[in-house]
């Protein structure tokens, strides 16, 4: 398992000029808790649409396997996508691919070229990427909470934790968190997040954000032991 | 005197005599209940199946602001159109039989059973606006009173899987969304193997689908489900997008067990788990072409052979009926692969028309039929 986590990303692309989201949809299936559905139009050239999936697993080995299973009974022949987008990244055509995948920590991201027009999905891969480092620790004031919930039956040794945001998150926000001395995993039933002590003593440390476009990007962190 | 509400689907346990459980779509939430016409609310869309209808289809209709404490015949007919006479196609449902209603001391009839005069078993598939002028029998003349209108679905047989009929949370009701699609591509058919084969054509030659091996967005894995949202979202908005033969098949299985049918995904690939060659194959609307594929999925007809997720090899299977909505085979004298047998690579059935077994001994021996999917 990873020590960082995801819940809630789908791309906003606000560093895109020019695209329009026409489509949003999520859903549930088998082996993620929920695939995150967007399509995106060129204002100016409807003919060129992109579609993104992000694919929301509970664990990063969950994401793994869901782009195992998808190279696995595709009939595309991949070849290997930029090591900026991450071990294990894999795109159809070395020149102007039409889709690319690549997990990071418990999301598989799936861009794909769905309109006649051209596309540059790997632009729009970048921008993804760019978005998902863009909650990197900062310092000040702590403004998202972080607060311990009952331990699951189901996650024997692992400690609950539910992120408390200042506002109503919006339809774009989204949450990354990190783990010092332990991993994390997400709840398939709600939004709580699991951390799992590296340490036999279980003590652990919790950095979490809450991003939205247009907002200031919150942060909280949790300190605690099992 | 108006009429208060209409109650197509009186009975949610049972089709035989009524209107079939629907939802708008897969939102939850979505599901529609009688009474489906309402004075003064936009009407909600019925849908009928006609194979399972037994008898007499009844509605159940209340009115108000009638004469009290008398009995009233009432009926409704189709509305006529002055040059064309009354407008038959319009309804596939007909005109209400008349029928005496007792109204009481405020004018109110309470929910009053009324025959349709048509008989359903017999209907075709389509969508239709069903026009009613709601008439009462008044000093020996009928006079009109209201005018009721619901758009009005007729399938050749009750929807199977991935839809159904069950009543509970979240059910697997038909889409009207979808119903829109398939009733206007089987428009006419009068059985379902006429609707599954309208829909193939339809599906095949839809000016909006494009070829692409990389379009799996609709159905990403082997056992996940079919993202019906989004391609009836994409079939309504974009001017065109790309779809791989697993969308195709998906889509197929979907809109025609919608009519009825009992398809489900059928995976067609070489035993040794190598890309076959294929004939000249046209798939959707891109030219004849030779390609390669690791894995081809298409449509079957459901036969107690195949068992879902249990691989046929060798020439198992091989009778069974294939549609293939995704590409014509023959380039000299294109077929639309449908209630075609699956046969072999050495027949003239339709693994003889698909794989080239000139090259390396391909012969897509293995057939793996899959669980229909749900529809998301």
């Amino acid at each position: 398992m990873s020590a960082e986590l995801f819940i809630g990303y789908a791309p906003a692309f606000d560093r895109m000029p020019g695209w329009t989201p026409v489509f949003r949809h999520a859903y549930g299936t088998p082996g993620d808790v929920v695939v995150r559905r967007v399509i995106w139009s060129r204002t100016a050239d409807a003919s060129c649409r992109l579609l993104v999936d992000v694919s929301e697993g509970v664990t990063s080995p969950s994401a793994e396997r869901r782009l195992a299973e998808i190279k696995d009974e595709s009939n595309v022949r991949f070849v290997e996508g930029p090591a900026r987008l991450g071990r294990g990244a894999v795109m159809s055509g070395a020149v102007n691919p039409r889709s690319v995948y690549f997990t990071r920590a418990n999301m598989l991201i799936w861009l794909l070229s769905v309109g006649e027009g051209p596309c540059d999905v790997l632009a729009f891969a970048d921008a993804i990427v760019s978005d998902l480092d863009a909650a990197a620790p900062m310092q000040g004031e702590e403004d998202l909470a972080l607060k311990r919930e009952p331990d699951r039956s189901e996650a024997p040794g692992a400690m609950c934790l539910r992120a408390q945001p200042k506002w109503a998150r919006g339809e774009w926000a989204w949450y990354r968190f990190t783990a010092e001395e332990g991993t994390l995993s997400r709840t398939a039933d709600s939004d709580d997040i699991l951390v799992w002590p590296a340490s036999p003593r279980g003590d652990v440390s919790v950095t979490g954000w809450a991003m939205e476009p247009g907002r200031k990007p919150y942060r909280g962190r949790y300190v605690g032991s099992r | 005197m108006h009429v208060a509400e209409i109650h197509f689907n009186h009975d949610t346990a049972s089709a035989s005599n009524d209107a079939i459980n629907l939802r708008h779509d897969g939102t939850a939430g979505t599901e529609i209940a009688a009474p489906e016409w309402v004075h003064g609310d936009e009407p909600q869309p019925v849908a009928y199946a006609a194979g399972a209808i037994t008898g007499p289809v009844t509605i159940k209709v209340k009115f108000k602001d009638g004469p009290p404490n008398e009995r009233v015949s009432i009926r409704a007919i189709l509305p006529s159109d002055s040059v064309r006479g009354p407008l038959r196609n319009r309804s596939a449902i007909g005109p209400v039989r008349k029928r005496l209603v007792q109204f009481d001391a405020a004018g109110h009839s309470g929910l009053q059973t009324f025959e349709l005069q048509r008989d359903l078993s017999t209907a075709r598939t389509g969508a239709f606006d069903t026009r009613w002028e709601w008439q009462a029998f008044i000093n020996g003349d009928w006079v009109t009173f209201a005018g009721t209108e619901n758009r009005t679905y007729v399938v050749p047989d009750l929807p199977t899987a991935p839809w159904n009929q069950r009543v509970g949370a979240n059910p697997g009701w038909p889409w009207v969304a979808a119903l829109n699609k398939a009733c206007s591509w089987a428009f006419g058919a009068a059985t379902v193997d006429e609707a599954a084969a309208a829909i193939a054509s339809a599906l095949n030659s839809h000016p909006k689908h494009t070829y692409d091996e990389d379009g799996v967005q609709f159905a990403p894995t082997k056992l996940g489900p079919f993202d019906l949202t989004t391609y009836l979202s994409e079939l309504s908005t974009a001017a065109s997008f790309i779809i791989d033969c697993r969308g195709v098949a998906s889509a197929m299985v979907t809109f025609a067990n919608l009519m009825g049918a009992t398809l489900l995904p059928l995976q067609v690939e070489n035993g040794n788990s190598t890309f076959f060659s294929t004939k000249s194959i046209k798939p959707l609307n891109a030219a004849f072409m030779v390609t390669e594929w690791g894995r081809h999925e298409i449509a079957v007809m459901a036969d107690p052979v195949l068992v879902p997720n249990t691989a046929l090899t060798g020439g198992a299977g091989s009778s069974v009926l294939i549609y293939d909505a995704n590409l014509r085979v023959n380039q000299l004298a294109p077929i639309l692969p449908i209630q075609m047998p699956l046969g072999s690579v050495s027949g003239g059935d339709y693994r003889f028309h698909l794989i080239d077994s000139a090259i390396d001994g391909d012969d897509g021996d293995k057939v793996t039929p899959l669980p229909v999917r749900p529809v998301v």
